[in-house]
Formats: structure tokens, sequence, C-alpha cells
């Protein structure tokens, strides 16, 4: 137990440090590739007419962007630990909530698309992982790396035709309803599970070829025993770790999705920030983003510790 | 004359991969309640033939010849029926510890599996017997059966391995080198467990290097070499009285004859009269 917490902690340090140097990232870039950034808020506020000189220099005194690099970039991290994000150049509004505000929405998009690739990956991947080689399991390898192809727009697009053009199941985008949600998850869904039936498959025929889960059929156990005994378990690890990844990923929105669906996630709020540069709500994203990263990682590093002893094993004599 | 509970007639094993002939012209019976050995060194063949013997052969093998078991050929069994046969008549105790057991399951659960789902023991009786397995081979139930395999030494792993061998109902057990990996004390131990199975009525075909193991179980053997049974007969007339020079030389190389190595001039010899077919 003591190794767990130790291992916690030592993940929890990293994973600071990892959002730090992300956020720290995030400011250079932005003030190191972008021309003046007092006269980009100046324009922002005061419309481009009125942003004259001085105007451009009491904004720039008023936001202390005349102080040296290091010294905003002091002032900047200082503000980061008392959880003071700032307020969007753009709405005025305070930069964390509106990230807690598209956060919401793309959580939501995440879970429902984990679910949505999941409903069609377990039974699929554990189909073509029982009978590797077969013609089944030919026939979905090929499906999948036609569906991995295949952007994400297209099966949008495709699926917007279908189903909320000509039948009118579901609505064409936004997001006032449950039922605004189906078409991005589906979307977003498909793809994933594509790559994710084939991470269970393969994890499966792996255990399935191995020699404890023979040996238990010649325990006298029955297969639909073995499985659940000696199969699940073990082909679940590296699922886990994968399906993670990709929780990893739509946790930082989706930006193609989400503009297609005029979903209001992170990703969408990210691509209008760039384009509007409102430079605190980036360098909050950022910052986010690389929270959310370390958060999974760390998420996904306990779920293998309890799933895999020869993990804890490791962790307790090293 | 007791009836044969096993006849392997002229098995031959091959791999289509690499084209080669693997075990060659195997033929033995092994009868109802007696000890079979089979001995040879590393890459004689002897795990294939158990392998055969319980037709679960890694699938880029094919064996020909007929492995009879209660004179039914196991390899033309649909897998269904083949279900019904393992673990309840006939089981193959592999050599790999460190593969055979599940890495995320409790060595007890791996164990009290078979007390559970194929003797359909009740949870009172169950957790009695299971304990009464684990201190008979020095395991206790609360300390090492509440551990997983990678917390377990190579010889703990064999123990476990064991307990399983001896959970097992069938009354045809093939044991793939029950003694590797052990010290003296646990070897005789295990040999000593081995002769309570077959005290038991049970009929064992033990894989092994080891003389020493062929003596203690009695019964009768025979000696492997390159793919070729080379001797076989009565364990105590085989091995006081070998006939054949490999066996000779085999006695010889045994740690109490004085470990003298085989001669260079037998092997040689055996390998031209192979290539003679």
């Amino acid at each position: 137990m003591g190794q767990v917490v130790r291992s916690i902690c030592t993940h929890l340090f990293q994973g600071i440090s990892v959002a730090l140097i992300v956020a720290t990232l995030g400011f250079l870039a932005v003030n190191l590739t972008r021309g003046d950034t007092a006269l980009d808020i100046a324009i922002a506020r005061y419309s481009e007419d009125l942003a004259d000189e001085r105007v451009v220099e009491l904004v720039r005194r008023e936001e202390g962007l005349d102080q040296p690099l290091f010294v905003q970039y002091c002032q900047w991290v200082g503000r980061i630990l008392t959880l003071d994000l700032g307020r969007s150049l753009v709405s005025r509004e305070p930069v964390t909530a509106l990230l807690i505000h598209h956060f919401h929405y793309t959580f939501l998009l995440a879970t429902a698309a984990i679910a949505v690739s999941l409903l069609i990956a377990l039974p699929w991947g554990v189909l073509c992982g029982i009978y590797p080689g077969g013609t089944f399991d030919h026939i979905s390898s090929m499906i999948c790396s036609a569906l991995v192809s295949v952007p994400q727009f297209v099966i949008g697009l495709l699926l917007i035709l279908a189903l909320a053009i000509r039948l009118h199941w579901f609505p064409v985008a936004g997001f006032f309803s449950p039922a605004h949600l189906v078409l991005p998850a589906i979307t977003l869904g498909i793809g994933l599970a594509a790559v994710s039936s084939r991470v269970i498959a393969t994890s499966l025929a792996e255990v399935r070829g191995s020699l404890f889960y023979r040996f238990g059929a010649m325990k006298g156990l029955s297969p639909f025993r073995v499985f659940t005994a000696h199969g699940i378990r073990n082909a679940s690890i590296p699922v886990v770790t994968y399906i993670s990844v990709q929780a990893a990923h739509l946790l930082d929105g989706v930006v193609v999705v989400e503009t297609l669906f005029a979903w209001p996630g992170l990703g969408k709020l990210l691509l209008d920030s760039v384009l509007a540069r409102d430079i605190p709500v980036i360098q909050g994203a950022c910052l986010l983003i690389g929270i959310l990263y370390v958060a999974v990682n760390i998420t996904v590093d306990l779920i293998c510790l309890v799933l895999d002893p020869r993990r804890r094993n490791r962790l307790a004599t090293s | 004359m007791r009836t044969p509970l096993l006849q392997v007639n002229d098995l031959t094993i091959r791999s289509v991969a690499q084209r080669k002939r693997l075990v060659a012209d195997v033929s033995f019976t092994v009868s109802r309640g007696e000890a079979f050995t089979l001995i040879g060194e590393t890459g004689s063949g002897k795990t294939l033939v158990a392998q055969a013997v319980c037709s679960c052969l890694p699938e880029e093998l094919v064996a020909g010849g007929a492995v009879d078991f209660k004179g039914v050929n196991l390899a033309r069994l649909p897998a269904k029926e083949k279900r019904r046969i393992y673990g309840k008549e006939l089981f193959l105790l592999p050599q790999e510890p460190n593969s055979a057991l599940d890495p995320v399951m409790l060595v007890a659960g791996q164990v009290s599996e078979i007390f559970r789902y194929v003797r359909r023991y009740d949870p009172q009786e169950l957790r009695h017997t299971l304990a009464a397995l684990f201190s008979d081979l020095g395991l206790s139930l609360s300390g090492n059966g509440r551990l997983y395999p990678c917390q377990l030494s190579g010889g703990m792993q064999q123990r476990i391995l064991l307990a399983i061998g001896l959970a097992v109902p069938a009354e045809f057990i093939v044991v793939d080198e029950p003694t590797k990996g052990l010290d003296a004390i646990s070897r005789a131990s295990a040999v000593k467990k081995l002769k309570n199975l077959l005290s038991k009525g049970k009929t064992l075909l033990c894989i092994t290097h080891d003389l020493s193991v062929a003596r203690a179980l009695g019964g009768r053997m025979a000696v492997m070499y390159g793919g070729y049974i080379v001797e076989s007969g009565d364990v105590w007339q085989l091995l006081d009285a070998p006939k054949h020079p490999y066996t000779r030389g085999l006695v010889n190389a045994a740690p109490e004859n004085g470990l003298i190595p085989i001669a260079e001039e037998v092997l040689a010899a055996m390998k031209t009269a192979w290539q003679n077919g």
C-alpha cells in the first residue's frame, strides 16, 4: 500500500511538472510568435478605429506588457498558482468559467463517444479474438482499415445527410438536448471502435494462445469458465491502457467534430480563441489540457496497478 | 495382462514450417495403474510425445500414427468431446510453471477452481480439501495461497503446479518434468506425491531427464534420443543392464555414477544409423 501511495505522489509531482512545462510552452509560443500583443488587445477591446498609439501604450502599461518577458512570465505563474487565469479579451468572461463551461461539453461528448465505441468494439473485438485468422477476422480487419482511413468529417457529413436531413431522426448540429449528442458521439465512436476493436482482438487472441489459457481447458474447465476466469482480466490490461489514450485525446477537445456539429467543447473554444487571438484563453486551455493528460495518465496507471499484480510486484521490489 | 489405457503406435511428429521430422516411430503402451517414464535429454522429443498423447501439440506441428486413449484416437475427436476428457480422464501437467499459471489470479484460486468447477465441491468441503492439499505440499493457504505467481519463486510455482496435478480428478496423468527447478528435498517430496497418485490407482506417464525419478516411480520406461525410442522395458532391468550404448551412456552420466559423459562415438554411430533410416 505504501508503494502505491508513493507511486501516486511521484506521479503527481511529475504531473504538476508536465502541466507547468506545457503551460510555459503555451505562454512562450503566444509571446514569441505574435506581433504586438498590446495592439491586438486594444483592437479587441476598443475596435480598430480607436486603437491608436496612445491607447495601445496605455493597454501595454495596464497589462504589464512593457515589462521584460521573464517578469511577465513570473507574474503569470504567480497568477496561475492563485488559480487566476485572467479574463477573456473578447468576451471579458473569466477564463476559468469559460474553460469549465466548455470542458463540461467536451467531457459529455468524450464519455458518449467512448461509450459508443465500446458498444461497437467489445462484441466485435471479442468475436475476432475468439476466431483469430478466420474469415470474420480478415473481413473485420479490412473494414477497420477502411474506417480508420476515412476522415472524421466525411463520416460526420454522411451521418448528418442520412440521419438528420433525410430521416430527421436527430438534429443536425447544436447542443440543446441529449439528441444533439447522438451524431457527434457516433461520428467519433465509429473511428475509435475501428482501432480499439483491433486492440481487443489482438489482446484476446494473444491471451487465448498463451499456455495458462490452454492449461485452463486442460484442467477440465468449461470454455466459458476459462474465458471469464483467465481471459477477461488478462486481455483487458492492454485494452484499458489503449482506451485511456483515446480518452486523453478526446478530452483535449476534438476540433474537427466539434466544429462540424457546432459543439461548444474545448476544441472549438481553442480554435475560436486562436482565430480571435484571445491570449488568456489560449494559455488557460493549454494548461487545462496539460493537467487533463496528466490526470488521465495517473488514472490509467492506477487501474493497471489494480489489474496487474506483476506491476505491483515490480513497484514493491523496485 | 492389464488392459492398456494408452496405446501409442508409430507416432511421428513433423514440423510443417521446418519440413523436419521431430519424433519418429514412437510406440509404447501404458497399462491402467502403472507408471511409465519417458526419459531423454533436452530436445529428444519427449515433451512433444506428451503433447501428442494429450492431443494438444502446437498448431504448427503435425502428428502421424495413432494415439489411442481408452481405445479412442483423441486426434480425431471434435474439440467438444476432447473437453469432456480433459481434466476428468486425461491431464497434462506442463513443465513451465511460469507460463502455465495465470499471472493475474491468486495461486489458491488456480487450484481451487478445479475443486469448484470440475469436481463441484461445496464451499466448506472445498476449503477443507484445499487447505489439506496446501499443507501437504508444505504451502500455506493463507500465506502462499494469497500470492500471485510473480511473487513466488520457481520452486514454489512448481509446487503449485503439482498441487493442480494432485487436484484434478483425471485417472491418467501426464507429468512433464515434475522435478525441474526443485531442490533435493522438494524433489523427493514431489516424487512421493506422484507415487501416492499411483497408489490411489491412477496411471502416470512421466516425462523426465532425471533417472532417479524413473527409479523411484518404478514400472516401465523408454529412453528417447533424437526423436526415437532407443530402448524400452522394465525400469530396473533397463537401468541395471542397459543394452543400448546410449542408455548405457545415460546411466553412466548420472551424478550418482560419476558424471561420465556419453562417448562421442556412440552419438556419432547413432547419427549415422539414423541417416540410413
